[in-house]
């Protein structure tokens, strides 16, 4: 092994977040990828595509997830597994002593929460799941609240859009009719979005507040993809929600088409204070660039990866950048970064499993509500 | 100076257009000092703006927050499925105090304090809401519960 303080061993491969994962952790000294792995009874697709990572990364394949977490040389598992099998298979990480490294969100089911938070806490592991809170707008809001420039926070707003897909393709004039609990959250062609993308925004509201979310008005719906209606997946979701101490909230997340924004999507809260209100927004502060550039187009459509879900199908199409937004301040310190800065101090991050549970039981609560129509109230019953 | 009408007609005619398609949810929330018994009343007209640009008939409503507190959120559910979100935040607007985002199935409508008059003049909209939508809100707002709209869309 190199200087490098931190082995880390990466769970799934290609077509996951594991390809930007990696690069993150590949791109902080204190680290060396040491191997992509998997359970050992995969499907030969998904077995192909971590193969296919590992071949990028110039790592070896170990194809028996319990021989790899035996390697002394690991202390970091970075774990994309699909929603289904990312909670047991944390459980195997943090038993081995691993220190976690979590896709988004962290799992699907109240139960596998409620088991990996006890996994992690007997196995005095770290764990983080990736978010927004290293972003500086998100900083600078967590800051702004702590110095008391609002007075009093009164009420949230958030709204976190992805730009991605070819919309248009919806068959639209009924409402969704929701499942709970929900099932298939991760398809090729589609995802929940209210899990995939909410859980952003749910995640930034408890760092912000500290507060705990009390009730939950959930609504879904499929609005723009005729992909996530074939598999009965939401592409809209929509929370009116209160905390624990009656602030209300509200917050909207989706997927809603390539070309529905002029960079990579709505992604803003609103701030209102007894004193002050503030919208932070990503895309802001910026410049806008206009040129006689030729302008900017959607990419064909990947059949392996019709939403642009990934780096690596994207690249595929030659998605090109959407250049007419420029950003004006540094990007923040990166996720991966973060959480060995944490490792680094000895402290847990600030969005350990305990925390990411939290937001799983938000976004079951919104799946609940918005099956049956009526306000949820938290905690859900175990 | 920009009136709240001006911006009902602007977000109509590009409706109109179909540049967006179908629009299926709005996002208004309105920044403004009005009194708590103002609060009620202001958000049944917008209410009624909204679900005019959605050209469906509303099916529940649902309302966290007071205007006591001066901070409400109304969850609007149309019967075709389209939603909204029209809420109000007691304080000193920016611009002219409307935040906005419409989604259709094809675009989007985007307008913000970014792109207000480059002054603070928070818009008002003009005559008085319509006494059964203004009840359905004062309904929600004292259940905090999903209010059905009854039949027709209509309260």
């Amino acid at each position: 092994m190199s200087e490098a303080k931190y082995g880390v061993l990466l769970v799934t491969g290609s077509h996951t977040h594991q390809e930007n994962y990696a690069e993150a952790f590949a791109a902080d000294k204190r680290c060396q990828l040491i191997a992509v792995t998997d359970e050992a009874a995969i499907d030969p697709k998904r077995r192909e595509l971590n193969e296919r990572l590992a071949r990028a990364l110039g790592v070896p394949y170990l194809p028996d997830l319990g021989k790899a977490l035996e390697r002394k040389d690991v202390n970091v598992v970075s774990i994309c597994a699909p929603p289904e099998r990312r909670g047991r298979i944390a459980i195997r990480c943090a038993a081995a002593g691993k220190h976690l490294y979590l896709d988004k969100s962290l799992v699907p089911k109240l139960s596998e929460a409620d088991a990996l938070v006890e996994a992690v806490r007997r196995a005095g592991v770290r764990s983080h799941m990736f978010s927004f809170i290293t972003q500086p707008w998100a900083r600078q809001a967590k800051q702004m609240l702590a110095d008391g420039k609002l007075g009093k926070l009164q009420a949230i707003h958030a709204d976190v859009f992805f730009a991605k897909g070819k919309v248009g393709t919806a068959k639209l004039g009924t409402p969704r009719k929701e499942e709970y609990p929900p099932e298939r959250h991760q398809l090729v062609e589609a995802k929940r979005e209210l899990d995939n993308v909410g859980v952003y925004p749910i995640t930034l509201v408890r760092w912000l507040t500290g507060k705990k979310f009390h009730t939950v008005l959930g609504v879904t719906a499929n609005y723009f993809f005729a992909e996530h209606q074939r598999y009965n997946v939401e592409d809209f979701g929509l929370l009116a929600a209160t905390l624990e101490d009656g602030l209300p909230v509200t917050i909207t997340a989706g997927r809603y088409g390539w070309t529905t924004h002029p960079a990579g999507g709505v992604n803003r809260m609103m701030l209102v204070g007894s004193e002050r209100t503030v919208v932070i927004d990503a895309n802001r502060p910026r410049l806008e660039v206009y040129t006689d550039e030729p302008p900017w187009v959607p990419p064909n459509v990947n059949p392996a990866d019709p939403m642009g879900f990934w780096s690596s199908t994207q690249a595929e199409v030659h998605v090109r950048p959407k250049k007419t937004w420029v950003p004006v301040t540094p990007a923040g310190t990166s996720d991966a970064s973060y959480f060995l800065d944490c490792l680094d101090a000895n402290h847990d991050s600030e969005i350990n499993v305990a925390e990411a549970a939290l937001a799983t039981e938000v976004l079951l609560a919104a799946y609940r509500s918005a099956a049956t129509g009526e306000v949820v109230t938290l905690p859900l019953p175990r | 100076m920009m009136t709240f009408a001006d911006l009902d007609r602007a977000v109509q005619a590009t409706l109109a257009s179909k540049r967006l398609g179908k629009p299926v949810f709005v996002r208004l929330t309105w920044q403004g000092l009005d009194r708590p018994e103002a609060v009620a009343p202001r958000l049944a007209q917008t209410m009624a703006v909204v679900q005019q640009w959605l050209g469906q008939p509303l099916d529940q409503i649902y309302a966290i927050g007071s205007a006591a507190s001066g901070q409400v959120a109304l969850t609007l559910k149309f019967r075709e499925g389209a939603t909204a979100l029209v809420s109000f935040a007691r304080g000193q607007p920016r611009g002219a105090g409307i935040d906005l985002m419409v989604l259709g199935n094809h675009g989007a409508i985007y307008h913000d304090a970014g792109s207000a008059p480059l002054w603070d003049e928070p818009l008002v909209p003009a005559g008085q809401p319509d006494p059964a939508v203004l009840a359905l809100v004062e309904r929600a707002l004292r259940s905090h519960q999903p209010e059905s709209a009854g039949t027709g869309g209509k309260p």
